[in-house]
């Protein structure tokens, strides 16, 4: 109301100002198109206001601002919920980080271990393979001193054959039958 | 030789009739000269057990043969019925037999005496005297030379085998040499 008034206020103003500038001999046409676009301002501004008025753009800037506000608030709780997933998510990284760390170190004890284990075992096994081949090798050994042995005694029978064969005498053949029948003798 | 359970029974019932009569020892002898017939005529013994001829053929031929050797009754029919039952080839395990069951009968040993050289008179009757008293049977020894036992004495009476020789000797020295720690 204000508003009309006051531009009532200013379009009689400016009527009384063409008035007195009239009296003090001012050109009366130049005054009249002045008067005129004051007019034609002055019912523009009223129908803008108006026009403004019905269409509420004031509401739609405010309504905006809000929705920008409550986006950018949103956004900003988003941010910080962002944020806080990043640092979890950090140190849920560190966490794995030392697990890892954990895993690894433990793999490398136990491979240490397995390593101890399997050196610990191969000794055995040198060594029982060691101890085989000892016993191989004093069986072969021994089997070779057999069968030597037994040559030895096969050609010193073979020879004492020879040399019993070719050396006996009667006299020796009689004291053999003899021994027989006294061995027979004492048997019975 | 191997004797069969058949060979053994006809023997034995040869023997318990020579027992009865007390002609067991011409039964004996009779029967291993006719076992010594038939291995010095093959032929013969192979006709009397061949099948491609008759009984009464064969018992023609085997009766032929007996009047010329002689023999007692006993011992032709005994040949009669060894040819009959088909058992005239088993004539030498029979033989074998009867001469074993006649030893034991008479407690007579018989005895195979091996040496390398020929044995003297004088050192084989001392063997068999020893062999005897060994024994406890009459020995009928049989001797054979050897050279492959070196020196010594086998004596072999059926199974029993007394070893003496110097081979045997020298294979138990060495049997023992090679069980024994010698080094």
């Amino acid at each position: 109301m204000k508003k009309y008034i006051f531009t009532i206020a200013f379009f009689f103003f400016s009527l009384s100002a063409c008035m007195a500038a009239e009296e003090a001999g001012v050109d009366k046409s130049a005054f009249t198109d002045f008067l005129y676009r004051l007019l034609n301002f002055s019912v523009m501004m009223v129908i803008l206001y108006i026009v403004a008025k019905k269409m509420a753009i004031t509401d739609f800037f405010s309504i905006k601002r809000e929705e920008i506000k409550r986006r950018f608030e949103e956004l900003k709780k988003q941010k910080y919920e962002f944020e806080k997933k990043a640092d979890e998510l950090e140190s849920k990284l560190k966490e794995i980080e030392e697990k890892k760390k954990e895993i690894i170190e433990q793999f490398r004890l136990e491979g240490l271990k397995e390593k101890e284990k399997i050196i610990a075992e191969a000794k055995q096994r040198a060594a029982q393979i060691m101890a085989q081949a000892d016993m191989a090798i004093q069986q072969e050994v021994e089997a070779a001193k057999q069968r030597l042995k037994a040559e030895i005694v096969d050609l010193a029978t073979d020879k004492a054959k020879e040399i019993i064969s070719s050396s006996i005498k009667d006299k020796d053949q009689d004291k053999l039958v003899q021994e027989f029948i006294e061995k027979m003798e004492r048997v019975h | 030789m191997r004797i069969s359970k058949i060979a053994k029974r006809y023997a034995r019932a040869l023997l318990d009739i020579g027992k009865e009569d007390g002609k067991y020892e011409r039964y004996g002898s009779e029967l291993k000269e006719f076992a010594k017939i038939c291995s010095e005529n093959q032929d013969f013994l192979n006709i009397l057990s061949s099948p491609i001829f008759s009984v009464e053929e064969r018992m023609k031929i085997l009766d032929k043969v007996l009047k010329k050797i002689n023999f007692s009754e006993v011992v032709n029919n005994f040949l009669r019925v060894l040819l009959e039952r088909k058992r005239i080839n088993r004539v030498f395990e029979i033989t074998e037999y009867y001469s074993m069951l006649l030893d034991e009968f008479l407690g007579i040993a018989r005895a195979k005496i091996i040496t390398a050289r020929p044995i003297k008179k004088k050192t084989l009757d001392k063997l068999v005297a020893a062999l005897e008293k060994f024994t406890s049977k009459k020995v009928e020894a049989e001797t054979e030379v050897d050279e492959s036992i070196i020196g010594g004495v086998v004596v072999r009476i059926g199974n029993l085998v007394l070893d003496g020789s110097i081979v045997a000797q020298l294979e138990g020295l060495k049997e023992s040499l090679k069980r024994s720690g010698w080094r």
